[in-house]
């Protein structure tokens, strides 16, 4: 056998360490400690991008994943009172058909990947400039559906979470 | 692989070199602030130890690295000692794309703006944590602030720098300081006015400083997030404090002041000015920002936290987002 080349290891590594981390998030008892597993989980997603060459990519999963979503997560979770979550009992009955589902997601997953060759010929740069420049001609349709997505998702936030002025009196 | 073990020890070297020059940094701000604050109420300041004082740094370190390393009984106690470390981690692994002179980085990278405003919002989650696990009310208050702070004025800081990448066209740092170089006065301060003033103050915020220093308020919370933290676990939050100051003020530099250029102007009229070298004018322009710090927090009082909140989403975001709109007309238009 010959010896693992650096990327080799680097892949290995990524891909032990996110399957055990991913498993820490949701087998941990104390909510706090899921976090903090997914923090260090979201950081190793960002290294793989770098891994990718995925520059830009690493520095915005950093910004949106590690600094902004995640944060509200553990913002909502300080308000919380996690003593009534560790007396409930976990979800063991249905272990069976957690298992039986997951495995249907593997398969199907199988299914798709299994045909997909990688071009390894061409060589991977990363071009900020480009992603930017094709973000706003070709793919300019979807990306504002996007965006009229998500505000009117930010419209709704705000009008549930908007007191009913009839209420207060 | 032989040349990838070279380039790896290098890289270990210069950090090293580095980490000392900054912790040596990080002492002396703490010397100067005392020393400021101190002439500002018209006082002396720490006379005792050395000639003036300029021995009392060492001697804080030395008390801190010797006290006992008290955790508390119903503390969550892998949270509590993993979260200094996380403040202090971000704080650090910013410095290493920051470029101190066209030579001197530990690390070039093309996304280096996002990369630095990333990481320092790592910083938010040590605070979080510690606030968390202490289990006492005074930290977890602080801990809540200081969430809600950070993630209010992260958008003010990340905006005000669009219209400095905007005008560079890049996010490397050291494209942008050299496109900073072809002005007549060789900084984006004069264009980009908006964007500096809403950096300044949402730097003021992240950094957890006077007069937004909310999330440590002496006089409600004792001291915020780090109340039952000792020895050296407490002194890891101060280092973070002090390294995301010097990380804001060389962010400052080199975004709106120049980084390691003089300006254009300057030289023509002082063409001795040509002999400085590089470093010496970015330390110099890194000091400006510290003693900014300083001299805000001698002179101004601590905001109320709605204040806080309203001045944060609804005079800088507003500002910043003006910012972005006039400087990309401006860029389209010339």
């Amino acid at each position: 056998m010959s010896p693992l080349s650096i990327d080799q290891i680097f892949f290995i590594y990524f891909f032990l360490s996110l399957s055990l981390l991913s498993i820490g998030v949701i087998a941990s008892r104390n909510i706090i400690h899921s976090a903090f597993f997914l923090l260090i989980f979201l950081l190793h997603v960002a290294a793989v991008f770098l891994f990718l060459n995925a520059e830009f990519l690493m520095a915005i999963q950093i910004i949106v994943y590690v600094g902004g979503v995640l944060a509200l997560f553990i913002f909502a979770i300080m308000v919380m009172n996690i003593k009534d979550e560790l007396k409930h009992r976990r979800f063991v009955k249905f272990a069976g058909s957690g298992f039986l589902v997951s495995l249907l997601f593997f398969a199907v997953f199988y299914v798709f990947l299994r045909n997909i060759r990688l071009e390894t010929s061409k060589p991977l740069t990363s071009d900020t400039n480009m992603l930017g420049s094709l973000l706003y001609s070709y793919f300019l349709l979807p990306f504002e559906i996007l965006s009229l997505v998500l505000l009117i998702a930010l419209i709704a936030g705000i009008l549930i979470a908007k007191k009913n002025p009839k209420e207060d009196r | 692989m032989k040349e990838t073990l070279y380039v790896i020890l290098i890289t270990i070297l210069k950090t090293a070199l580095y980490f000392g020059i900054l912790m040596l940094h990080v002492a002396y701000a703490t010397y100067a602030e005392r020393k400021i604050i101190g002439h500002i109420q018209l006082r002396l300041g720490p006379m005792v130890v050395g000639p003036h004082g300029l021995l009392q740094p060492i001697a804080d370190i030395i008390k801190l690295i010797f006290k006992e390393d008290i955790i508390p009984s119903n503390v969550d106690k892998k949270i509590f000692t993993i979260a200094p470390l996380i403040s202090l981690t971000a704080a650090l692994s910013t410095f290493a794309v920051i470029p101190v002179s066209p030579q001197w980085f530990i690390a070039d990278i093309n996304v280096g703006i996002l990369y630095v405003l990333g990481i320092l919002g790592l910083g938010t989650y040590g605070i979080i944590f510690a606030g968390w696990s202490s289990n006492s009310k005074y930290a977890f208050l602080g801990g809540l602030r200081s969430v809600a702070q950070m993630i209010s004025y992260e958008i003010a800081l990340a905006m005000s720098i669009v219209g400095v990448i905007i005008m560079a066209e890049s996010f490397n740092f050291i494209e942008i300081v050299n496109r900073q170089a072809q002005y007549p006065l060789g900084m984006f301060l004069f264009p980009q006015i908006i964007g500096y003033f809403v950096f300044l103050v949402a730097m003021l915020a992240e950094t957890n400083r006077v007069p937004f220093d909310l999330p440590e308020a002496e006089t409600e919370l004792v001291a915020g997030y780090f109340v039952e933290y000792s020895g050296i676990r407490f002194s890891l939050f101060y280092l973070a404090e002090y390294l995301a100051m010097f990380c804001m003020s060389a962010l400052a530099t080199i975004c709106f002041w120049g980084g390691w250029t003089i300006p254009p102007l300057l030289v023509k009229i002082f063409p001795f000015l040509s002999f400085v070298p590089p470093v010496l004018w970015f330390i110099l322009k890194v000091y400006l920002h510290m003693f900014l710090f300083f001299w805000f927090r001698g002179t101004l009082p601590r905001y109320r936290y709605d204040q806080l909140m309203a001045i944060g989403w609804k005079v800088l975001i507003p500002l910043a987002l003006l910012n972005i709109v006039l400087t990309s007309l401006i860029k389209y238009y010339l």
